[in-house]
């Protein structure tokens, strides 16, 4: 979504004029509110696009004044309320000259006074913070979100218990453009996976090593001590592993695996930069297989049934691999490491791919085709 | 009282509303929005050509319409802000804590009928009458901003045109932007997850643009993102009233071959497997009418027109669709089938039979402990799909 829709333009004016010193203090530039012509800056709306909101908002501010002369009620919600910072230097450089106080007096009484009108459009105002009376007295924030924001954050909260509240009040309160069907390849579970993520980010980050529990298999477990280079993530699977080096060698520790995992205050951080060369084959390495023994590979791809499609997007980070189109067919070449992760890739695509390298894979395919196809 | 020169301007940004919202509009149309006669109406089409918009004009039923010309000028693709704008605002502002009774609904605000008491105290003020709310609550239902579910009689927003609020304690917000640090761009819709992490280092004061920690992933498996093509034809459809209106649509088989068919919507789904966006409904003919429905799926990417009819249908989100959903296991309206499948327990078959299990409302498991077997039951559409996974 963007300014050009005025509602966005609303939210993204109100997000900011809750600007606060010691709640919502959004800009640490004012003490509280934001001038018009700051906030054209940060926004990057044209300020005479401002101007004219402004102005609109101020007519309805008096509006609303009139209306509630009628009743007995407050105003208006108070989160509508648009008030200068009579506190600011600016506020009161210009109050002697240009009577402001008088002037928002009589937006108050109902009564828009077009002097208001013309100092807003002409600018003479924009140096003065304008903020919403909120009256909080807790810090509470306003995030706006499009539909795909929604979707995706809804997403997000599946393996984020944290997240989960808030998306659950939102899912009562609008109706969503689209339901998300699951993929059931997904089934690695996680445990405080983004606190897990940020210990090892940061790890990375500062070159601290890092221990846990580990689960090698069911019912048995080791202590791992590791120095986290990098995380690899398995957008197929949604599976997240951290890489390590050791003795010359990769590990990779599953993150679904690691019980618990802690900074190791024992060992100081390693000063020196690893060789982390052992990583450079990463484009090349199927289900993190890493010290596996590396395979040519040339696969040819027939045009059929959005193949080729699925192809390409699923070799999208495969970056040291060749993907060329010849005689009508699609050709995949690459060295692979993990050549049982690349075989389960290509039965997804059944005839439709056809292995040329190496052979001992092709004809391995070939029998297993033929299994199939006797057992059925 | 307003000065003239400020209803000029108030006027201006309601006929440039307007003329952004509508195709084009009549001298006549002019003249009611604007309250004004003939003579003023071109006034008001003078002034905005002298401030740089072009208007083009042509005939059409013996009537001359003007319509609004896209301009590079930036500031001219702003729609103007306006009181009945702010006046939707406050509306949609209290749906933000769940759907409201459509008959209570009003009562949130200060319009009354002329026999209900004038007691005002604890309700949201509004500036209009009774005729100019309902004229509001009109206009956002047409414009797709609330929904009116039909089971309960509620209106809800629906994030169309009106960015969905969700309000946050600064420790919540805290922990949103600490969980967003560490999204990987393999991440399905990584780019809107990175637009809101935008958006709360905004609202936290932070000044860092990008994802931190980025760099530190190695990204395996599909690029998944819904494709700028198919957020278009999701905004076009929105322009619709799918919900209720049969749609006349044109898209592209599989096959490469160009169909057209009057569809009843049922479902829009998203699948995550596959990265693309469906449309679940039925298929409608002459023959249809009188014979069998035929449920049909239509890939969003493959759709190349929408045209609206004014035939009803109470298809959307009704029982059989939802239940369509809940049993497909991939994207398919074939025949529901009952399965059972027993698993020997070991590695991780158990784990990822009860993750599936999770997923699928309709499915139960159970262990054979003699047999060290986990067993899993199900209803499932498309078992060629289901045939893949095992």
């Amino acid at each position: 979504m963007n300014n050009h829709n005025a509602y966005v333009r609303l939210q993204t004016y109100y997000s900011w004029l809750i600007n606060s010193e010691g709640i919502t203090h959004v800009d640490d530039s004012y003490k509280q509110g934001i001038p018009l012509g700051h906030l054209a800056k940060i926004t990057d709306i044209p300020i005479s696009i401002v101007h004219q909101d402004f102005l609109c908002m101020f007519q309805w501010q008096s509006s609303m004044a009139l209306a509630s002369r009628k009743y007995d009620s407050p105003v208006f919600p108070i989160w509508h309320e648009l008030i200068f910072d009579d506190d600011s230097e600016e506020y009161n450089a210009k109050n002697k000259s240009l009577h402001l106080e008088q002037l928002y007096d009589e937006i108050m009484n109902g009564s828009f006074p077009e002097r208001f009108g013309e100092l807003l459009l002409n600018g003479e105002l924009d140096t003065i913070p304008i903020f919403l009376n909120t009256e909080a007295s807790e810090t509470t924030y306003n995030l706006s979100l499009s539909q795909n924001e929604a979707a995706a954050l809804r997403l997000l909260e599946k393996n984020n218990p944290l997240l989960q509240k808030n998306m659950n009040e939102m899912k009562h309160v609008y109706s969503r453009l689209y339901d998300i069907k699951d993929n059931p390849m997904f089934t690695y579970q996680y445990n405080n996976l983004n606190e897990k993520l940020d210990l090892i980010n940061d790890a990375i980050s500062t070159g601290y090593r890092l221990r846990g529990h580990y689960k090698t298999s069911p019912g048995r477990h080791q202590t791992i001590d590791i120095k986290p280079l990098k995380i690899s993530y398995d957008a197929d699977e949604n599976l997240y592993a951290v890489l390590s080096i050791n003795h010359n060698r990769v590990m990779v520790n599953r993150l679904d695996r690691l019980e618990t995992l802690e900074e190791n205050p024992t060992v100081p951080p390693e000063q020196e930069q690893q060789d982390t060369s052992l990583l450079d084959i990463y484009p090349n390495v199927w289900g993190n297989c890493f010290s596996e023994k590396p395979e040519k590979v040339k696969v040819r791809f027939y045009n059929e049934a959005h193949v080729w499609e699925k192809v390409k997007k699923e070799l999208a980070n495969r970056t040291n691999g060749k993907l060329y189109e010849k005689d009508g067919c699609l050709y995949y070449e690459d060295i692979v490491y993990g050549i049982n992760k690349f075989r389960s890739w290509i039965y997804g695509f059944g005839r439709s791919a056809i292995v040329l390298e190496p052979r001992s894979l092709r004809e391995d395919i070939i029998r297993s085709l033929k299994e199939r196809q006797a057992g059925s | 009282m307003k000065s003239k020169q400020t209803k000029t301007h108030i006027n201006q940004q309601l006929l440039l509303e307007s003329l952004s919202q509508h195709d084009s509009l009549s001298i006549r149309q002019i003249m009611e929005l604007l309250s004004c006669n003939r003579q003023s109406a071109y006034n008001y089409i003078k002034k905005l050509e002298n401030n740089g918009y072009r208007l083009s004009k042509h005939k059409e039923s013996g009537r001359i319409l003007y319509s609004l010309f896209p301009t590079e000028d930036d500031t001219l693709q702003y729609t103007p802000l306006s009181m009945d704008i702010l006046r939707k605002y406050t509306i949609l502002h209290e749906l933000e804590n769940g759907p409201v009774d459509k008959d209570r609904f009003r009562k949130h605000f200060t319009v009354y009928t002329p026999d209900e008491l004038n007691d005002m105290n604890d309700h949201v003020l509004l500036d209009v009458g009774l005729t100019q709310y309902y004229n509001l609550i009109k206009d956002l239902t047409k414009n797709g901003d609330i929904d009116l579910i039909k089971e309960t009689q509620k209106y809800c927003l629906t994030g169309k045109n009106v960015p969905l609020q969700m309000t946050l304690k600064a420790m919540e917000l805290n922990e949103l932007n600490l969980a967003l640090t560490t999204i990987s761009a393999g991440s399905v819709y990584y780019e809107d997850l990175k637009n809101i992490y935008h958006k709360t280092n905004v609202l936290l004061g932070y000044v860092d643009e990008n994802i931190p920690h980025a760099g530190n992933y190695y990204i395996y498996g599909r690029k998944s993102q819904i494709s700028e093509n198919v957020k278009e034809k999701l905004e076009l459809l929105q322009k619709y009233n799918y919900k209720e209106h049969l749609l006349q649509i044109s898209y592209t088989s599989k096959q490469g071959q160009p169909l057209s068919v009057l569809f009843a919507t049922g479902k829009i789904v998203y699948s995550v497997e596959k990265d693309a966006v469906y449309l679940l409904g039925q298929k409608l003919s002459a023959e249809n009418e009188h014979g069998d429905i035929q449920n049909i799926i239509i890939d969003l990417s493959t759709i190349n027109d929408i045209k609206e009819t004014t035939q009803e249908h109470s298809c959307y989100n009704s029982e059989q669709f939802t239940d369509i959903f809940h049993t497909m296991f991939g994207i398919s309206i074939e025949p529901p089938v009952s399965v059972e499948v027993r698993f020997d327990i070991h590695g991780n078959i158990e784990r990822k039979i009860r993750y599936l299990h999770c997923q699928r409302p309709r499915s139960a498991i159970r262990t054979d402990t003699e047999k060290n077997q986990i067993i899993y039951t199900d209803t499932i559409r498309g078992l060629s799909d289901f045939a893949a996974y095992l």
